[in-house]
């Protein structure tokens, strides 16, 4: 005879297989998730090419501008299109939610604009529509509609007291159970992620996407483990179906619909950000505290001024081998960079204060966690949004500081504005090459999540193990 | 009455009901008190931005009066606030207010530019959204309902006291009409209770968008005191009874308004108006190597109210030239803004339309457009940001087209941003719809009855 865990676990997938719940819910949920996930591949698909255009038009655009004054070139700008993850169409993480497109230009740091939709996302209460939510929200209340009286219901039918008269004890029918809707939503992640799969090889992927999918998968199929040995516990502990169901959707509203909500509300209250104007005008005064690069006996450019003149020798601007205007120019974006980026910091700081809170409240719900994860391994969080942010605005800085150079050395102070540089300046300014961050860059935001699963998993597994042997 | 006396007293005795009411309450009593502190936040940030704006101005005023080349300065490096004034009701119904910048400053340059500004705020929480009354009202009041309606036949039956019910009355239908009507009642007297509450703790005032709400509300709670009705008509299992409710729920909250969002994102080409920014900086910096002289010429043919101005341009550098352009690089790409708006507002006008099929989906935009949080609203902002633009261009254009130099006094006359809210209503149409969906469960429950008997 087999272990009877696994004879429990068998006999539960044919009394499911049978049941009218199952043969609605799987293949219902299964056909949404997979014309989701199409729709999302192939929208994916179109934003990726359009912005990979774009970009193509601005780098054309660029290089075809005429003779030019190298400030009018750095005035007229440059734009860079982020390129989204792979990955987004299973996880969309902030990606509905963010610009996509920065305008790079002289003295001032622009914000993200242009949404992949303009299209509102707040009527998505509960979640946004992505194979992910469809995982991370909707399953786990399908595995509520399985289970819920998986154990209660052989309690109050008396077929538990058999059971156990039979031999069996009370520890291994809730291992056998746990295993037999463990290899539901095994089923159910293997025919998603197949189908994605399906999409991915019909993309362009790297190596370390298929890495990232592959530990999205173990990723679900934890979580799914825990919800499985959450709903038989519970099933286990209440008296009756009823109260195993309405205990069972009452934790589900609390952890995953919620506490969330309720954490992001709370953390927002506690560290107030500045609005856009409120962030535009802090960050200009700053600004204007190191110095004004317009004014002409402001004190910082007066003093940088004699460091200029003594560093060459010379008494007079006019004397430098440089174009003065071009040096002040290049001066003024190192304080309005440095600045910006201390001032943005700032305000990441706030988020970051936010997020911690979050994290703390999240330690209770296995739903933010593996939400958390998810979208770090799918490269759709808001760290990996803001890495591209940081590199744009690295990008912004190096590529003006190009065009001061060129303003210093090949424009003369004499009659400055009416000077131009050759176009063919314009091409040996360097693209913007984007490497998105690497999964072991996130390791420190991934172990503490992860660990934190992992206990609640263990100590899912430890209350299984414990379980008394108690038939009424 | 002794009927109700004797149900309500039943209810006061049931712990559960206890406890989630308590929870309701204290989740509802949160909300609000959250929602109005951040709407003070935002007065605050407000009175922080007219402050420094204030401020600045008064550097320039020093200065006065301002020949026509230094008022150039002014408008090119003045900013001035517009702010999309949160009405009172937003503290309750957040609505789309996150997804825009709602105040923020613009100049005399080209406008389109400075308008794709985002909104600050904390990406990462983005997707998960905040906690506000319309959040619980929308999603949280029909699971209140399912609880504490759902299983009163069950749970009558479970102990044995509804064949003696059943057996003293001669329509047993009726007795439970009335305790659901009971339990629809007390809900009602606490959301109006809410409501009121909500007079006093925030800034809302008893009037008439007052009682709209609470009409709204109430047709919301009915329809899903109806759909509850029609679980219970029939007459399965507890069991069965919550796993359908808890199906409609996710069916009408989020399954349908997320194909709704699909099928709006469908209609649209990603990032297809990243165009605007392109032509209008293209227009921008090419204006600088055309013959600027005729540039203008054919913008005084073009705006003929300044056609009275000096027509030769100043060398090397002439401000009317400049904002000349600037205002023509808004023109050129007036047409990509209008498809811009136009698809935000389609957009807005095919959820509206999706939402015929889902009570959750239609108080939420009927709730956005009570506070004036909705795309309707924040596309507005943007076109009344347009109409100030133009008022900014007329007032400072008269100095500088007319070298007139720029006085303290005129500082006063700057024209100043105020925020007209939306005026359109969606109360009838969002009546009409939760009645529409009451009734045809009403249908379907005397179907049911009728099937019960037979």
């Amino acid at each position: 005879m087999k272990h009877p865990i696994v004879e429990i676990a068998r006999h539960e997938l044919i009394t499911q297989w049978r049941s009218q719940t199952l043969k609605i819910l799987l293949p219902l949920l299964l056909v949404l998730t997979a014309l989701i996930a199409f729709s999302h591949w192939q929208q994916q698909e179109d934003f990726i090419e359009a912005q990979t255009i774009w970009q193509q038009q601005n780098d054309a655009e660029w290089e075809a501008q005429p003779d030019r004054h190298p400030h009018r070139a750095a005035h007229y700008g440059t734009m860079v299109f982020r390129i989204i993850s792979p990955l987004s169409f299973i996880d969309s993480g902030v990606n509905p939610f963010v610009g996509n497109a920065l305008f790079l230009e002289a003295h001032r740091q622009n914000s993200s604009s242009f949404k992949q939709y303009v299209s509102s996302t707040a009527y998505m209460g509960l979640g946004y529509l992505s194979g992910a939510t469809i995982i991370l929200v909707i399953w786990p209340l399908v595995l509520i509609a399985l289970a819920f009286n998986s154990v209660s219901g052989e309690r109050g039918h008396g077929t538990l007291r058999q059971l156990v008269s039979q031999g069996i004890s009370v520890r291994q029918l809730l291992f056998g159970k746990t295993l037999a809707y463990s290899l539901i939503s095994l089923i159910f992640l293997l025919v998603i992620f197949s189908i994605a799969i399906g999409f991915m090889l019909l993309s362009h992927v790297h190596g370390s996407d298929v890495l990232r999918m592959g530990l999205m998968f173990v990723l679900y199929l934890f979580y799914c483990l825990l919800w499985t040995i959450t709903v038989v516990l519970f099933s286990n502990w209440c008296r009756t179906n009823q109260q195993s169901l309405s205990a069972l959707l009452l934790f589900w509203l609390l952890t995953v619909i919620v506490m969330p909500k309720m954490a992001n509300s709370v953390a927002e209250m506690q560290y107030p950000m500045p609005d856009r104007a409120v962030f535009d005008i802090q960050t200009a005064q700053e600004i204007a505290k190191v110095g004004d690069s317009h004014n002409p006996d402001d004190p910082h450019f007066t003093e940088f001024r004699e460091k200029v003149l003594a560093e060459y020798g010379v008494s007079r601007v006019e004397d430098l081998p440089v174009n003065w205007r071009g040096v002040v120019m290049q001066e003024g974006e190192r304080i309005t960079s440095e600045v910006f980026t201390q001032q943005y910091e700032n305000l990441m700081q706030i988020a970051e204060q936010q997020n911690e809170l979050v994290r703390q409240v999240a330690l209770f719900s296995p739903y933010l966690l593996a939400n958390n994860l998810s979208s770090i391994v799918a490269a759709t969080n808001a760290d990996s949004f803001l890495h591209y942010e940081n590199a744009a605005e690295q990008y912004r800085f190096n590529f003006i500081t190009q065009l001061n150079q060129l303003h210093a050395e090949e424009i003369d102070l004499e009659n400055d504005r009416e000077q131009k540089v050759s176009h063919d300046h314009w091409s040996k300014l360097g693209q913007f090459d984007y490497h998105g961050p690497m999964l072991q860059d996130a390791n420190d935001r991934i172990y503490p999540s992860l660990l934190m699963l992992l206990l609640w998993l263990i100590i899912g597994l430890v209350l299984l193990a414990r379980s008394r042997n108690e038939v009424d | 009455m002794r009927f109700i006396q004797f149900e309500l007293r039943l209810l006061w005795q049931n712990r559960l009901f206890k406890w989630l009411m308590l929870g309701y309450v204290l989740a509802v009593l949160l909300a609000i008190i959250w929602g109005q502190m951040s709407l003070q936040r935002e007065y605050q940030q407000r009175t922080i931005s007219e402050a420094n704006y204030q401020t600045e101005l008064a550097e320039y005023r020093d200065d006065a009066p301002l020949d026509p080349y230094a008022a150039g300065y002014l408008g090119y490096y003045q900013f001035h606030p517009v702010w999309q004034t949160p009405s009172a009701w937003s503290a309750l119904i957040h609505g789309e207010r996150s997804e825009a910048a709602t105040h923020t400053r613009v100049r005399l340059l080209g406008l389109q530019g400075q308008l794709s500004n985002t909104a600050t705020g904390n990406i990462a929480a983005m997707p998960i959204g905040k906690l506000d009354l319309s959040f619980i009202w929308i999603y949280l009041m029909p699971l209140l309902i399912a609880a504490l309606s759902l299983n009163l036949l069950a749970e009558e039956k479970a102990s044995g006291r509804w064949s003696l019910l059943a057996s003293q009355v001669a329509n047993s239908g009726m007795l439970l009409t009335k305790k659901m009507l009971i339990a629809a009642g007390l809900l009602a007297v606490v959301n109006l209770l809410i409501l009121l509450a909500a007079v006093v703790m925030t800034d809302i005032d008893f009037d008439s968008i007052w009682l709209q709400v609470a009409a709204v509300l109430l047709a919301y709670q009915l329809c899903w005191f109806l759909i509850t009705g029609w679980i219970i008509s029939l007459q399965r299992t507890a069991i069965f009874n919550s796993l359908l409710f808890i199906s409609l729920w996710i069916v009408f909250a989020f399954v349908l308004p997320g194909l709704a969002y699909l099928y709006q994102t469908q209609q649209q080409q990603p990032a297809e108006h990243v165009s605007m920014i392109f032509d209008q900086r293209e227009f921008m910096h090419d204006s600088w190597d055309r013959d600027q002289q005729a540039d203008f010429d054919v913008y005084l043919q073009d705006y003929p109210q300044w056609q009275t101005t000096e027509p030769t341009l100043q060398k090397p550098f002439d401000w009317r030239w400049y904002y000349a352009m600037q205002h023509m690089s808004d023109v050129i790409v007036a047409e990509a803004v209008a498809q811009f708006r136009e698809s935000r507002v389609h957009s807005h006008q095919i959820g509206n339309q999706v939402a015929w099929l889902s009570p959750v989906m239609r108080l939420q935009y009927s709730m956005n457009r009570f506070a004036d949080t909705d795309m309707l609203a924040s596309q507005t902002f943007l076109d009344q940001i347009g109409d100030y633009h133009q008022q900014l261009r007329d007032y400072f254009f008269d100095f500088y087209f007319f070298d007139k130099s720029f006085t303290e006094a005129d500082f006063a006359n700057i024209p100043v941003f105020e925020y007209q809210p939306v005026m359109q209503s969606y109360t009838l149409k969002s009546l009409i719809n939760l009645v529409l969906i009451g009734l045809f469960f009403v249908g379907l429950i005397m179907l049911q009855t009728r099937r019960n008997r037979g």
